[in-house]
């Protein structure tokens, strides 16, 4: 166990998109449901990469304004307003994510145009994130905006994607959806016929060594001997332990094994290694497992923190993050720990 | 910036929906029109957003003069939510020409002044890609100067075409509905397109190349032309019924009058450019006793006179009366030590007669005062029996005017409007008022607070360290002067602020004698934005003083704070 190298640059944190077998699901399901204008309700466990996937999608579909050619959307994305049931609220994060909207235009004038101009902008599909959220009244008006798009004039079908986060077992809008009220009836019967209510599953066993290889190609800069993949058993049964998989369905989700290669690093780090051992990533299993409502006390001498203008003053827009210049962290030192 | 933006470029999230270029030599309130049409919102809702100070859209209709200048309109802003350029949006308004071509202070009211057109549209235009021209903005221009097609301010339904309303689409007439573009759009007579043709050589060539010494050079050409051809009225446009009713010795003329007249005059731009290239030749005065004794563009030079063979010539300094060099008469006695003036006898008797108009109209005015009658320079002078002068400003030199008006303010006289419904001098409608003030409060009268607000007696202030000299006011009064009747002097405007800001008290800790402080922090707030300020600081040569901006509000912009209002508890 080395000391870490004054020389030896503070550890920096990759928050990149790495394409998994999460995401290959997730993704395939939702530009199938584009490509074929179907409405799906799909859940995923939370942290599993949904809205990640969702960003990315909507990064690559190729949506762009133009002075000339106009305004191209082919995926309009919202997530579900929260503490706010009524209407205008979805109106208002609809029409938020074409742009800016002058305030004294209010949602009453936006209303009577907003179906005309979603097919003026060619929109495909509208995805709803955290629709576990949505109230009566928006989902009434994603119902009504979707029904008037198909009547004339317009007579464009859309998909309708709501993402939920949830268990297979446990999906926030499946029991809505199944009542007998009348508007909910309507609603169910726009769902497509073969897929209306889809969990996406997590990784195995197998795909966690994928997930090790793409982790080993991230942070290959900065921990030139790492290799995870040997300990791909271990890990998966560690993010299977029940603390983690509460629905038991012996899935690894996203984001417990960003946390577990994260938290193994940081500490391979503070040490000076190069690499990750088996008992840096046992004891960071055991903080996210057995210890994760351990409390932590801070005393003694304070830690000196290096607190530089830059480090106060750069935006991340300002720090040139090439090749030679990877961005910092920006954490301070971790606190020595007295567990009781 | 390129013309497209791809996702996920921040700049997608921060522009409007749909994105609109200008066209060139388009209008800015055609471009708003355009970027409303486009987004699907009322007309007017982009002039709105981006007008600073602006109250709705009544106002908004009001103030198109904003869409002129660029004064008062937020350009950059507009240029950010359109992703162009700002300089691509400053060359939709006339500021960089009306800045080059006019004084700051006045860029927006001379141009667009008393000869300033309604709101009209070519319905050609609009219908091939509804644009509006800068052009249109022009005074005394009645055609499209691309279709030749007349402008039209109204439509078929009679109504005034607005380009602003609360509901409705752009484009379209507010009252019936009909699309501008469909409007009946007919040809002008050739004589009225040729003389818009002239006309708009001239806009150009004012707007391209012209500076304050070019206005000048037209006016002084204009004169030439009046005075040689012997005429008594302005000559009237072709085609129309625009009538001109120029005085050419105002010192300040609007461009549309000045360049109607060249028109006018059949005069063609060759003509306005030799005279803008020959140096002037102003007239000075040459009588060697006065002050400004041979100093050219001091402005104390006027002519009198309508016939080209009698150019007489008088100075305000001094009050003598010349014709080229040829002094005629004078009120000094070293008036020509070389004897080519007026004789010494006719030199004293002049000194005698205006002593005896002097002490004559003092006796009147006491007399007036005493008789609580209608007193003004017009009804003093008859009563004295001094022979009305043709021109106020000479009987003003001679110190005659200012008796009266010294009567008026010291003796708070009750001066209201004379029999012509003016008001004698500036100062007697200042001294009614203060006497109004007083009056009301002796008969016990209450005033409302309007009249109250214009009655105010102003208390005699002691001198401050803050206050401008003499000089520094002459340095900054061509930047904040107005030719027009203010409630408070714009010097005491700047006293009143440099002792805010020089102090650091509050705004409304200003003390007495100083004008309301509701007023000067307006006065301060649209300098400041404007850019006034520095200029007024560059001018009195001094280091900026410790600024006391204004917080800023979640758009950027700084106004005031919001009025918090506390509500009952019921």
């Amino acid at each position: 166990m080395g000391a870490p190298s004054p020389d030896r640059p503070p550890f920096q944190l990759q928050e990149v998109f790495i394409e998994n077998a999460f995401e290959r699901r997730f993704q395939g399901l939702v530009c199938g449901a584009r490509r074929e204008r179907s409405s799906h309700i799909i859940s995923a466990l939370p942290g599993s990469g949904k809205s990640w996937g969702i960003g990315e999608m909507v990064k690559e579909c190729g949506m762009y304004k133009s002075h000339n050619a106009g305004t191209r959307m082919p995926i309009m994305s919202i997530v579900a307003p929260k503490n706010e049931t009524r209407e205008y609220a979805i109106g208002n994060a609809l029409t938020a994510s074409l742009g800016v909207i002058p305030s004294s235009v209010s949602w009453g004038v936006r209303r009577a145009r907003f179906p005309a101009e979603v097919a003026h902008l060619g929109v495909e599909q509208i995805i709803v994130d955290d629709a576990h959220d949505l109230s009566k009244a928006h989902l009434l008006y994603l119902k009504e905006l979707t029904d008037t798009l198909l009547a004339p004039p317009h007579e464009r079908k859309v998909s309708l994607c709501f993402i939920v986060a949830g268990g297979a077992h446990t999906m926030p809008l499946r029991e809505l959806f199944t009542l007998p009220d009348i508007n909910w009836v309507q609603f169910y019967r726009r769902l497509d016929k073969d897929r209306r209510f889809c969990h996406v599953h997590g990784h195995t066993e197998n795909e966690v060594g994928e997930l090790c290889v793409g982790f080993e190609e991230l942070y290959r800069p900065q921990f030139p001997d790492l290799t995870l993949r040997r300990w791909t058993t271990s890990i998966y049964a560690w993010l299977t332990h029940p603390l983690l998989d509460t629905d038991g369905t012996k899935r690894v989700t996203m984001d417990n094994m960003n946390t577990l290669i994260v938290l193994a690093l940081r500490t391979a780090h503070a040490q000076g290694e190069t690499n990750v051992t088996g008992e840096t990533l046992r004891a960071a299993a055991t903080l996210m497992t057995l210890d994760h409502d351990t409390v932590s006390m801070v005393d003694g001498e304070p830690s000196d923190i290096d607190l530089t203008p830059t480090d106060i003053d750069a935006t991340p827009t300002d720090i040139d993050h090439g090749p030679d210049n990877p961005p910092s962290d920006g954490a301070p030192p971790a606190p020595e720990e007295d567990v009781a | 910036m390129s013309g497209i933006i791809h996702f996920p470029d921040p700049a997608f999230l921060k522009t409007f929906p749909h994105i609109v270029a200008p066209y060139p030599e388009e209008w800015l309130l055609g471009l708003s029109l355009r970027c409303d049409d486009l987004n699907g919102w009322p007309p007017g809702t982009t002039a709105l957003t981006f007008t600073i100070h602006s109250h709705g859209y009544g106002a908004l209709g009001d103030r198109r003069s904003s869409l002129v200048n660029g004064l008062r309109f937020n350009l950059a802003g507009l240029a950010g939510r359109l992703y162009v350029s700002e300089e691509a949006i400053k060359r939709t308004t006339y500021q960089d020409e009306l800045a080059r071509l006019l004084p700051t202070h006045n860029i927006g009211e001379r141009f667009v002044s008393s000869a300033s057109p309604p709101f009209r549209i070519c319905p050609t235009c609009i219908a091939e890609r509804q644009y509006l021209a800068r052009q249109l903005v022009l005074p005394v221009i009645q055609t499209c100067t691309t279709h030749g097609v007349l402008l039209k301010e109204r439509c078929q339904c009679g109504q005034t075409l607005r380009p602003f309303q609360r509901k409705g689409v752009p484009f379209t007439c507010h009252h019936c509905s009909t699309a501008w573009g469909n409007l009946s759009a007919e040809r002008g007579d050739a004589a009225i397109v040729a003389r818009d043709v002239r006309l708009m050589s001239f806009y150009q060539l004012f707007l391209d190349h012209g500076d304050p010494a070019w206005l000048e050079a037209a006016v002084r050409l204009m004169r030439c032309e009046f005075n040689h051809r012997g005429l008594t009225v302005m000559p009237a446009l072709v085609g129309g019924d625009i009538t001109m009713p120029m005085s050419l010795r105002k010192k300040e003329v609007a461009v549309a009058r000045i360049v109607a007249g060249l028109v006018a005059f059949d005069l063609t731009p060759e003509d306005m450019v030799r005279a803008a290239a020959t140096p002037q030749h102003e007239a000075v005065c040459v009588n060697h006793a006065c002050p400004l004794f041979d100093q050219a563009h001091r402005g104390n030079v006027h002519f009198w006179g309508k016939r080209a063979s009698r150019r007489e010539a008088y100075c305000m300094e001094c009050g003598s009366t010349f014709v080229g060099r040829r002094l005629c008469f004078s009120f000094d006695d070293a008036c020509a030590p070389d004897g080519v003036g007026p004789s010494p006898m006719a030199i004293g008797r002049a000194q005698a007669q205006l002593q005896v108009w002097r002490e004559r109209l003092t006796l009147v005015c006491a007399q007036i005062v005493t008789e609580k009658a209608v007193l003004s320079p017009r009804t003093a002078f008859e009563r004295a029996g001094i022979p009305a002068q043709s021109s106020h400003l000479y009987a003003t030199k001679v110190g005659l005017v200012q008796i009266v008006d010294r009567f008026v303010t010291e003796a708070f006289v009750v001066t209201p409007r004379g029999a012509s419904g003016r008001w004698g001098t500036p100062k007697a409608k200042r001294a009614w008022r203060r006497s109004a003030h007083r009056d009301a409060q002796k008969r016990g009268i209450r005033l409302t607070a309007m009249q109250r607000a214009r009655a105010t007696v102003r208390e005699r202030r002691p001198p401050c360290a803050s206050d401008v000299t003499e000089e520094q006011w002459g340095a900054i009064e061509p930047l904040v002067g107005s030719p027009y009747q203010r409630r408070y002097d714009r010097r005491e405007i700047i006293d009143g602020i440099r002792y805010v800001l020089g102090t650091g008290c509050a705004w409304k800790a200003i003390p007495d004698g100083y004008p309301d402080h509701n007023t000067l922090h307006r006065y301060y707030r649209q300098w400041y934005k404007s850019g006034l300020w520095q200029h007024i600081q560059d001018a009195l040569g001094e280091a900026a003083i410790i600024e006391r901006p204004l917080p800023k509000d979640a758009q950027g912009y700084r106004r005031p704070p919001p009025r918090i209002e506390r509500r009952r508890r019921s």
